[in-house]
């Protein structure tokens, strides 16, 4: 029996194909095929097809699926597929021709002769004949070519009535269309540069279109061999090219990342043979990662498209020509001109300010000239609001609130206030002019800039308190002078007017920050009675009105960027609230909030300010409020963020081979600001861009009204333009083709790098209540991202956030505890961690703690490995010793305080001019001894004696590194991976270590480290050398959990000759040997890491893509 | 990244600049050179897919060829034109065409070769499955040329990407040369894929004609080589046919006191810190239409 047992995987979706007639999809994910019902978004099972290539191809007809890939091909039943109970491997089925397969088409009598045509890369056809009895039986029937034997990059067969005609892309030599029957050369279709990557007929079959390494579309006449066209847009490779919808439009998707659809203009000429053509693509859409869409498939009846990437992701679209992500049907707009030529006051120059939107029944506007516009009787009528003729102020501020009736309340720059009141037609029912600081003696010079509004309009924590705010609004005026503080006053919404009692008047001091502080956004819990406030350059006010006079704390300059555009309260408890902050410029965060009760307010002065959120730990002690930051992520795209909300979506978890699918509730979180001319919608969690509206930028009024349900996100964006105001709908579709756009999440978009998984279980409950148990996995990219997911114990991978802090490409990550995390990068990155499980958020948080600066002006070294030591000083963490080691050969060794987050430099030094690769303390608590070994590109493992420079107390003075214990060389090249085990005391003297390197140069070699106890010297002995270790780079060994008295350390080995391999070692022996390797369709097979779930050992293997395997005991 | 960055990220890119070569990769002939010796007795040679040029350099260097007097002749072949070298023929060819083979085996005065170097390597698409297999398809080609023109002893080096099949390949390399080698430059980057075969000792096989003929699969041409693998079967097999797989000795070259191609140096100080200009600026990429539209920003929907 295997040990090792493959259990899932994700990776690159090389190829797609929709069942006619059903909502069945076919995905080939690697070497797996996954089958969807795309309608209900639901995975409904997976099947091993190759044993070493990836599924390039999918050609279904009727019952019949031919799945190809490299020399292989699978003939299966449907039926076979979509049945519950078939087994799921499938690879006996699988046969193999002798050349890499381009293109497989069943022939156009089918039923009859029962043919399949498949060209190969040497642009050779072979007709196979297909018998289905018991079993699938395949014979060669012919095998014909043109005289043109050319390497095929890509291909496509066209089956006519009564024979094909084969479109070879060739490598060199442009594209070669032929006729199977005769073999003849019909044309030789020239124009393109360089190899052609995709061709393919319409479905009429009188016209062609192509793709080359040039990264243009051709469009071509079939009679004539003529180029009609030529579509320029792609900004990279071009992978999937089909005529739809008719053969009027084209779609295409491409390494890029973008999925565009082009629309066949046709400019008639005097006879249909001097038409001009041209092809221009109208939409462009985004909804993968990384690099390279490698796959699509157009359902042609029902106008969807679905595209599969190198991130594994798989992606459902819309592409009927009634859909139009940014179209202006679902759009209307009033102009001022429109509105105010009827009333004889039009003016040029009169532009809208701002406006309120009564829950689509009609709309308020404010002007530049202080008009007052009314849209109402669903959008109809409109008329003019007259000025009030003692009142010569502009009402450029505007407030609403909607309770059983609308009021709307503006104001002006000099405190005067209209107040109206609407009935639900939108009449006028009452109208209220006064002065908000007639009876506020002490501000007579306020002026006001801006008011906000808060009541209970988004808390539902508490009922009662719910029931008598309602009656109330609390309105906030800010001045520009910063002496003067910040107003509340309450409105008493029945009478509409304001009440005089102090309790319910604030006269809120700002903080004193030495740029002018200009409130961009408030937040209120009404549980609490805690005021939030965000302004220009990031500060963040909390002012506690639960208690008279109020309290307050600040944090200036929170983050780095322009202002808070958003502060959004998510949950609150008995003491503590969490709170989303959003940076206009691209950065979120959530904050935990909690009341300090030790806080006291005699010693500290009301108005201290904090400086950022950088120190937070050492400074929350002494603050009023303390602050905990979970979370922080930066935005994909550049642009403006505004925002947020949540949306439900279930959670789905299937692997290969288990048959059941758990699902679990869960929320996505959608961002929506804005990018360069438009506005987005963006699904943070499953990274895809909903919807986007071509608006002109931000710099605008504009309100976000989402009125979403369980099926869709719906909802209004409304905004100015010049002198117009613009009401765009999404998401109001009146059938929905599907049900949730992506089908499979995927994993990173380029290699991964790194792994690790936490040694601690988490627990899950599911609707039935039954506990599922995960481990948090990060994994590290190339694209410089770092994603934080779970790991369930059923061998599936779900991820929860997608980190886009680093600026580099990751070198490596490592769980340092089960709450920290350290990842290194290029350009000396080095960033600390905190991921934290709490119960009261429905999903783990990651948040970027601390990084290591710099040491040069210009970054320019990969830090290449880091290890830890914890540091405890009766039994807290208190901090971290970390080595890190850098391209340039340097070595580092830090003492990093977990308390004062800072980074003390203890030891620092090179080794020789190579790079470093590895780093491993060795610590012998019984000699009191400290070792780094470090291992580097020269193929030599370095053991330095670090004991002597090890921290000691007062201590400041950097130390070089002392003398090398141990310098041995054990590679010809490059030692890309080592680890460094204990051997048990019940086998040895328990001074001694094992080390495991495995280099570029094929080889894996144990090594034994000993330390003489009276001596004291050390040694270093090569116990088991395996040249050929694999027959590529050993790229990385992971050590299996070691119980105490186990005689035998188990190890997987990963190359880049994509074979996993089982390695044991003796104890006894000293002697290692390998037990068991298996194929992996991970590609550039470069990261592993195990861990256990209830005595069960698992490995995951990354690199493009990720495996999870099950490492079975051979007894 | 930016050619300064460059500088100091890559020794040997900045090396290659102050040295004079057209590319980086001159140094891996050299180091290559250093450790298998391999121009001793060498006469005749041929450089495929060798635009650039960098080999061609390399190789008319240490075979003296700019000396007129040199009975040295070397021939470099690629489909790209290539500016001249001196001592060297250059030829903008196929190298599957027969014709190709008629030229060479002419400026050699019918001769066989001595020395056969292919420093030839594909654009990868990220597809491993399709990269693997033009990438074989590219060194079969250069091999059928070799078995051609390779006089029996000769040598054969190329460029090979150690992927998943590597091994398939060294054990079809074993039943045509003596000794086959998986070799490491210093100068290539231990995070890449690259490696050199040297094919030392080469023994046509005896019951077989290698004959290049137009229109012929690189199959076609070894079906009677008996190879291992590259065998025409008359039906779909079932499964996966046995195929051989060997893994070659590993020997990485050049002295460990060279320099790292995986390390950053900081640039010397006193030295000129304004970066240098390639030797040879890069051939046109077919896509150079597509990037000076982006450029322009007329790639935008309309």
């Amino acid at each position: 029996m295997a040990v090792l047992l493959k259990i899932n995987h994700d990776g690159p979706v090389t190829s797609l194909g929709f069942v006619t007639g059903s909502s069945l999809l076919l995905a080939g994910v690697g070497s797996y095929l996954r089958v969807f019902d795309y309608k209900k978004s639901e995975l409904l099972s997976s099947f091993s097809i190759f044993s070493r290539n990836k599924i390039h191809g999918i050609s279904i007809h009727d019952n019949v699926v031919v799945l190809y890939g490299g020399r292989n091909l699978s003939v299966l039943a449907l039926d076979q597929l979509t049945s519950g109970d078939s087994q799921r491997d499938l690879t006996s089925f699988q046969k193999s021709c002798d050349d890499l397969i381009i293109d497989i088409q069943f022939s156009s009598n089918y039923q009859t002769d029962n043919l399949i045509y498949i060209l190969t890369a040497h642009n050779i056809v072979i007709g196979v004949s297909i018998f289905l009895s018991d079993s699938i039986d395949l014979k060669i029937q012919f095998t014909k070519s043109c005289s043109e034997k050319s390497l095929l990059y890509s291909g496509s067969i066209k089956v006519t009535q009564d024979s094909a005609i084969v479109c070879a892309g060739t490598v060199l030599s442009g594209i070669l269309l032929w006729d199977l029957n005769s073999g003849k050369i019909l044309h030789n279709l020239v124009g393109h540069e360089g190899s052609i990557f995709g061709v393919k007929f319409n479905q009429k079959g009188d016209k062609l279109v192509s793709c080359s390494d040039d990264r243009s579309i051709k469009l071509w006449d079939f009679t004539t061999g003529e180029n009609l066209a030529t579509g320029w847009g792609h900004t990279a490779r071009i992978w999937y090219l089909s005529f739809f919808n008719n053969d009027t439009q084209v779609l295409s998707a491409s390494e890029d990342l973008t999925m565009k659809i082009w629309n066949i203009n046709i400019e008639p000429g005097s006879d249909s043979n001097s038409n001009k053509f041209s092809l221009n693509y109208t939409q462009n859409v985004e909804s993968h990662i990384g690099k390279h869409i490698w796959s699509c498939d157009i359902q042609q009846d029902q106008l969807l498209s679905v595209t599969g990437g190198n991130d594994g992701k798989i992606c459902l679209h819309d592409i009927s020509t009634k859909f139009a992500k940014n179209s202006k049907s679902k759009q209307f707009s009033y102009s001022l001109n429109q509105l105010s030529l009827n009333y004889e006051i039009f003016n040029k120059n009169d532009v809208i300010k701002n406006f309120v939107n009564f829950n689509d029944k009609g709309l308020l506007l404010t002007t530049s000239l202080g008009n007052l516009f009314l849209i109402k009787d669903n959008f109809q009528k409109f008329e003019l609001i007259k000025k009030e003729s003692n009142l010569n102020n502009q009402f450029s501020i505007i407030n609403h609130q909607f309770q059983n009736n609308h009021i709307v309340i503006l104001t002006s720059t000099t405190a005067d206030q209209l107040i109206l009141k609407f009935d639900n037609d939108l009449n006028i029912i009452e109208k209220k002019l006064l002065n908000i600081l007639t009876d506020v003696n002490d501000y007579p010079y306020f002026k006001i800039t801006n008011t906000f509004k808060f009541s209970n309009d988004n808390n539902d924590d508490n009922d009662n308190e719910k029931e008598k705010e309602k009656e109330i609004l609390n309105i906030l005026f800010e001045s520009p002078n910063p002496n003067n503080p910040l107003i509340v006053r309450t409105l008493n919404l029945k009478d509409l007017s304001y009440s005089n009692d102090p309790e319910n008047m604030w006269f809120l001091p700002k903080p004193q920050t030495e740029k002018r502080f200009i409130i961009t956004c408030i937040e209120y819990s009404i549980q609490k009675k805690w005021l939030f406030i965000g302004s220009r350059f990031t500060n963040l006010v909390i002012y506690d009105l639960s208690k008279n006079p109020h309290q307050m704390q600040a944090w200036k300059k929170i983050s780095k960027g322009d202002s808070i555009s958003n502060l959004n309260i998510v949950k609150c408890f008995n003491d503590t609230l969490l709170l989303r902050i959003f940076i206009k410029d691209g950065i979120y965060f959530l904050a935990k909030i909690t009341e300090n009760l030790n806080y006291n307010n005699e010693i500290n002065e009301i108005n201290k300010i904090i400086n950022g959120f950088n120190n937070l730990n050492i400074d929350n002690e002494k603050s009023l409020f303390q602050i905990e930051i979970l979370l922080e992520n930066k935005i994909a795209k550049g642009g403006f963020l505004e925002g947020a909300f949540e949306r439900k979506s279930d959670l789905k978890f299937d692997t290969l081979i288990s048959k059941d699918h758990e699902n679990i509730k869960s929320n996505d979180l959608i961002l929506y600001g804005f990018k360069s001319n438009y506005f987005y919608l963006y699904n943070e969690t499953k990274n895809y861009e909903i919807w986007n509206n071509m608006c002109g930028g931000s710099h605008r009024s504009w309100k976000l009204f989402i009125d979403s349900d369980d099926t869709q996100i719906k909802g209004k964006f409304m905004y100015t333009k010049s002198n117009s105001i613009i009401i765009s709908s999404f998401g109001y579709e009146d059938k929905l083709k599907f049900k949730e756009p992506v089908l499979l999440e995927g994993t990173h978009g380029r290699e991964i790098r790194d792994l690790s998984i936490s040694k601690k279980s988490y627990k899950f409950s599911n609707s039935n209540s039954k506990e599922i148990l995960y481990k948090h996995l990060v994994s590290v990219s190339e694209d410089n991202s770092l994603k934080l997911g779970r790991f369930f114990s059923n061998g599936s991978i779900k991820n929860i956030w997608f980190e886009r802090i680093h600026v580099s490409g990751l070198q490596k990550v490592k769980f340092i505890n089960e709450e920290f995390i350290c990842s290194s990068a290029a350009r000396e990155e080095f960033f600390i961690w905190r991921v934290q499980d709490l119960e009261i958020v429905d999903k783990p948080l990651i948040y970027c703690y601390d990084k290591l600066k710099p040491f040069s002006s210009n970054p320019d070294l990969r830090v290449m490995d880091f290890d830890t030591i914890l540091i405890f000083d009766n039994k807290n963490l208190v901090g971290f010793i970390f080595a890190t080691v850098y391209s340039d050969s340097s070595i580092r060794v830090f003492y990093y305080d977990l308390k004062l987050k800072q980074f003390n430099l203890i030891i620092s030094d090179f080794y020789k001019t190579c790079c470093v690769m590895n780093s491993k303390f060795i610590i012998n608590d019984k000699l009191n001894k400290i070792y780094l070994c470090i291992s580097s590109t020269d193929g030599h493992l370095v053991i330095y004696d670090v004991e002597n420079t090890s921290k000691e107390e007062g201590e400041l003075e950097v130390k070089k590194l002392s003398k090398m214990v141990m310098r041995k060389e054990l590679h010809q090249n490059s030692i890309k991976s080592m680890v460094v085990e204990n051997k048990s005391c019940e086998y040895g003297s328990g001074n001694e270590y094992y080390i495991i390197t495995g280099g570029d140069d094929n080889g894996l070699i144990l090594s034994r480290f000993s330390i003489d106890v009276k001596t004291g010297e050390e040694n270093i002995e090569i116990e088991t050398l395996i040249r050929d270790g694999a027959s590529s780079t050993i790229t990385s060994i992971s050590l299996s959990g070691k119980r105490k008295d186990d005689l035998k350390i188990r190890l997987i080995v990963t190359s880049v000759d994509q074979i996993v391999r089982l390695y044991e070692i003796d104890q006894e022996k000293n002697e290692m040997v390998l037990i068991d390797k298996e194929y992996t369709t991970v590609a550039d097979t470069g990261c592993s890491s195990i861990c256990e779930f209830e005595d069960k050992e698992y490995c995951v293997i990354g690199g493009t893509g990720m495996s999870v395997w099950k490492i079975n005991n051979d007894e | 990244m930016g050619k300064g960055s460059k500088d100091k990220r890559d020794l040997y890119y900045r090396k290659a600049k102050e040295e004079g070569w057209r590319a980086r990769s001159a140094f891996k002939l050299l180091q290559l050179d250093e450790q298998f010796n391999l121009f001793e007795g060498v006469r005749n040679v041929v450089d495929l897919c060798a635009a650039p040029g960098s080999w061609s350099q390399v190789l008319s260097q240490k075979l003296n060829c700019i000396d007129s007097s040199s009975s040295s002749k070397i021939v470099a072949v690629d489909l790209q034109p290539m500016s001249p070298i001196p001592g060297v023929e250059c030829i903008q060819a196929d190298i599957t065409h027969p014709k190709t083979l008629e030229r060479i085996l002419g400026i050699f005065n019918g001769q066989l070769a001595d020395f056969i170097c292919s420093d030839g390597a594909p654009d990868v698409t990220g597809l491993h499955d399709i990269d693997e297999y033009i990438q074989a398809q590219l060194i079969l080609s250069a091999l059928q040329l070799t078995t051609c023109i390779l006089k029996p002893g000769g040598t054969f080096v190329a460029k090979i990407f150690r992927g998943r099949d590597i091994d398939l390949l060294y054990s079809q390399l074993g039943n045509l040369f003596e000794k086959v080698i998986c070799a490491k430059p210093r100068s290539s980057r231990s995070t890449s894929l690259e490696s050199f075969i040297v094919c030392i000792n080469y023994k046509p096989q005896k019951d077989w004609k290698p004959k290049l003929t137009l229109n012929q699969s690189t199959e076609e041409f070894f079906k009677d080589a008996n190879l291992g693998r590259a065998k025409l079967s008359e039906s779909l097999e079932n499964n996966l046919p046995f195929e051989e797989r060997v893994v070659a000795p590993f020997i990485a070259c050049g002295d460990l006191s060279s320099y790292d191609s995986d390390a950053t140096y900081s640039i010397e100080e006193g030295k000129q810190t304004t970066s240098l200009d390639p030797v040879q600026m890069p051939t046109a990429p077919p896509y150079k239409k597509a990037l000076e539209m982006k450029r322009k920003g007329i790639l935008l929907r309309q």
